[in-house]
């Protein structure tokens, strides 16, 4: 009897430089050390059937990620979240577990948005009306970035896929906003390429003392009419 | 030091986890609450020194131990070296980011000659004068062990002092003899005196050496009565008892062995007449079956890995290894845990379990004839024969292999023409037999690797008086081989020369290289043993300019009564069964191995009932 499981976990400062790849790796040997039986893939070289709702970049922290595993045999979602923060590394943490239909669509197929915190310090001059650049920044109709592909580089407008940027703060030498953008199969705007499109537009050179730090709050879905996260999806 | 400018300076460099720490089963102790902070210091890339076994036996050893903190060092990859040195920030200690310029000891371990520069680097990043003339009684104690440490002699300015041997034991005597110095406030000299009487323990400032006019050593004697004229290495009698880690630290990163590693034995009984390893860490000693099974239960279960090796200098003649194996393959089936074996034997046995189980590693077959003639396998005492070989190929092939790695030394004594086109045959000789053996599908998969080293004559081998090849001469072997081997389905590769007599140099050196290395890291050497970054010319402007002779040591056949820089080290094998060895080499004349007749080497003297 298969059981399918949707768990929500963090990723902390500690571990924020771990590659997607190597995070992969890592889960598994911890769902090895806590005995939780996961099911393995047929075939001459089994492997566990783990899936990631979507890659954080290296250096990104984040209280919203979600992965999809299924286990070969029944098991109390809290008693495995328990389990696996027993024999996880500091900084990553298992919040959640929900029980989902075996037959339910990859979590990455319908992940629609994610939300981020965005914080940039080190710039010089800081004083400017962040409020009013911001607006400007979004009354823009259309706002082309250039993305590098294997083919070369394309021009691409993120406007649609950036759904509302906040400012959560203004400090001395910088600012924190929370921006909404689409995340998932069907559109995907990375955090940094917005950070980096906002600060063109406001014209701040990068310099070594800049520094953006991006926290991943959360990722949402959209069902029955309303946008929720993964684990509280029906 | 700045730990916020640390860790956002790891976020701009190159494979930023090597700097992290932080991962599952890192000691985490109250720096405050101890006496003695130990850095154990690599001096290589995080991923080569994480995959080191000595490293994770005496970390989690110190470690058990409440007045002691043991953290770990690598070397910083030349980015991160760079950032360090802009910023200022010092070298540190993966665990806590402290400086380790604050620890009481820093211990490093030398297990190849092409990592001293990253040492003198090390220290140097870590703010600590390099040589011990400099430093005061307020500086960490600097320490080393490991391969290299037999012949410290080329690094003897850098080190307080040197354990000769297996660590296990005189780890916690050295701690306990500097926690009881450290109480009674005495000073630096006084402790080194007193650990100079610990059995393995050298301290390289006590001992003169005087030389000849043609440049060899006249004579090596300690400074006064107070140290013993000889070091003798130490070695664990019974590896049951001696302590093994029930936890590994793992990493995020892929390491290169990323796997839980079971050190089956010590020591090997084959007498291979080029092998270093094979009669420094003589005699051998076995665990059991049974202890080995418990640890890889705790050891699976306590880091979570998907894969158990084992470890020894020669996996094949493990007396229970049938046993072993098959234990270890029900235990872990049902577990998704595979066995990577290695396949330098592959008897019937083997064979019959990799059809039975799926997840033994089939990545590639690799077999280690050394030389390509029976007559030189014989000079070398490498027990195989042709058909011990040709009969595991065919067997290799009937399973399903479809590539066998064969590697070769060239530059052996004794080695002629002959016995470079015998790889040349060989390689033909191994394809033929996959034709003949697989008559159908997927001839065209069939892959021959053929490497060859170059020989570097090492202190304490047969051939420690044996002149290493010119690197014009390697080159020249080299490029025939090149011609030899453009066969269909066979590739060829081949290692630096000028690598091979660098290490050649250092292998046999004495004090008077000191200089040598400081200055051609003073010149921007780091990482030799990396291709990509290694500086063969600056090196060779170092020697000009310390008006030292590399030839000297590397390409300058020895007289039979030399004195050597490690004359008075004894590792258990005597010179004169060295010397024996050798002139039976000369006469092609075999050994056999010492597992059925003792063959007199020595190593029995250091205990009884050590040899089995």
């Amino acid at each position: 009897m298969y059981m399918r499981l949707v768990v929500k976990y963090t990723k902390g400062e500690k571990v924020k430089y771990i590659s997607h790849l190597d995070f992969m790796r890592l889960v598994q040997r911890a769902l090895r050390r806590a005995e939780i039986p996961v099911a393995y893939s047929k075939g001459f070289n089994p492997h566990p059937r783990l899936s990631f709702a979507s890659a954080l970049a290296v250096g990104t922290t984040s209280d919203g990620e979600y992965l999809d595993i299924i286990l070969e045999k029944e098991m109390d979602p809290k008693t495995l979240c328990h389990r696996m923060n027993e024999k996880l590394p500091e900084g990553i943490r298992f919040v959640k577990a929900v029980a989902i239909d075996e037959k339910a669509p990859s979590l990455m197929s319908v992940v629609e948005r994610g939300e981020y915190l965005i914080n940039i310090s080190g710039i010089h001059d800081a004083g400017a009306d962040a409020a009013a650049l911001i607006e400007n920044f979004l009354s823009q109709t259309e706002i082309l970035t250039i993305k590098k592909t294997k083919k070369g580089e394309r021009q691409v407008d993120i406007k649609p896929m950036i759904h509302s940027i906040d400012i959560v703060s203004q400090h001395e030498d910088g600012i924190t906003i929370k921006a909404l953008l689409s995340a998932g199969s069907k559109a995907n705007l990375r955090p940094e390429q917005l950070t980096e499109a906002l600060l063109d537009f406001a014209n701040i050179s990068y310099s070594s003392e800049l520094l953006v730090q991006i926290h991943r709050l959360d990722l949402y879905l959209f069902q029955d009419g309303k946008w929720v996260t993964p684990v509280e999806m029906e | 030091m700045d730990k916020k400018l640390l860790d956002r300076l790891i976020g701009q460099v190159e494979k930023p986890v090597r700097y992290m720490g932080n991962e599952y089963n890192m000691v985490i102790k109250d720096p405050n609450r101890v006496d003695i902070r130990f850095a154990f210091a690599f001096p290589d890339v995080y991923e080569v020194g994480m995959s080191h076994m000595g490293m994770k036996i005496l970390y989690h050893m110190i470690n058990d131990r409440e007045d002691a903190y043991c953290e770990r060092v690598f070397a910083p990859w030349p980015d991160m070296e760079q950032k360090m040195r802009e910023n200022n920030i010092p070298m540190f200690a993966l665990e806590t980011k402290d400086p380790i310029k604050d620890f009481d000891i820093i211990g490093f371990t030398l297990q190849y000659e092409l990592s001293y520069t990253n040492v003198l680097n090390i220290l140097d990043l870590a703010q600590i004068p390099l040589t011990w003339q400099e430093r005061s009684n307020d500086h960490p104690l600097i320490i080393a062990g490991g391969p290299c440490a037999y012949n410290v002699e080329p690094m003897a300015d850098f080190f307080d002092l040197v354990v000769m041997g297996e660590g296990e034991e005189v780890t916690h005597e050295l701690l306990d003899l500097y926690l009881d110095c450290k109480k009674q406030g005495l000073d630096r000299l006084e402790f080194l005196y007193r650990a100079a009487n610990i059995e393995g323990v050298y301290v390289p400032r006590f001992y003169t050496v005087e030389y000849k006019e043609d440049g060899t050593i006249s004579k090596i004697e300690p400074i006064n009565e107070r140290v013993p004229k000889t070091i003798r290495k130490r070695i664990i009698k019974d590896l049951d008892k001696a302590y093994y880690p029930e936890t590994m630290v793992v990493p995020y990163m892929n390491i290169v062995h990323d796997r839980v590693m079971l050190e089956i034995f010590r020591g090997c009984t084959r007498g291979c007449r080029f092998c270093q390893a094979g009669m420094i860490y003589r005699p051998v000693r076995e665990r059991t079956p049974e202890k080995l099974l418990e640890l890889a239960q705790k050891l699976i279960k306590n880091t979570g890995y998907e894969e158990i090796s084992l470890s020894s200098l020669s996996t094949g003649d493990y007396s229970q290894l049938e046993k072993l194996v098959r234990e270890l393959m029900v235990r872990f089936k049902d577990k998704k845990v595979g066995l990577s074996l290695p396949s330098l034997r592959l008897d019937s046995f083997e064979k019959e379990l990799a059809d039975e189980v799926q997840k033994v590693r089939k990545t590639g077959l690799t077999f280690a004839p050394e030389a390509g003639s029976q007559r030189l396998r014989d000079v070398i005492n490498k027990g195989i024969t042709e058909d011990d070989l040709m009969g595991s190929v065919e067997d290799a092939f009937k399973s399903g292999w479809t590539t066998v790695k064969l590697y070769f030394m060239i530059g052996l004594p004794e080695e002629t023409k002959e016995d470079l086109k015998g790889i040349g045959e060989l390689a033909r000789k191994i394809k033929d037999c996959y034709f003949n053996t697989v008559k159908e599908k997927g001839k065209k998969a069939l892959r021959i690797n053929i490497s060859t080293s170059s020989f570097v004559p090492k202190a304490f081998t047969p051939f420690q008086w044996v002149a290493q090849n010119s690197m014009e001469e390697l080159d020249r072997k080299q490029n025939f081989l090149q011609k030899e081997l453009r066969i269909k389905n066979v590739q060829y590769s081949w290692s630096d020369s000028k690598a091979s007599f660098l290490e050649a140099v250092f292998a046999r050196g004495d004090r008077r290289l000191g200089k040598v290395i400081k200055k051609a890291w003073q010149k921007g050497c780091t990482f030799d043993g990396w291709a990509e970054l290694f500086k063969f010319d600056t090196w060779m402007e170092a020697f000009e300019e310390e008006g030292i002779d590399p030839h000297f040591y590397a390409n300058r056949q020895r007289d039979v009564d030399e004195v050597f820089p490690w004359d008075h080290i004894d590792v258990g094998v005597t010179k004169k069964y060295l010397w024996r060895e050798y002139q039976k080499a000369l006469k092609m004349e075999l050994t056999e191995d010492c597992r059925l007749n003792c063959t007199g080497c020595g190593v029995s003297l250091l205990g009884e009932g050590i040899c089995t």
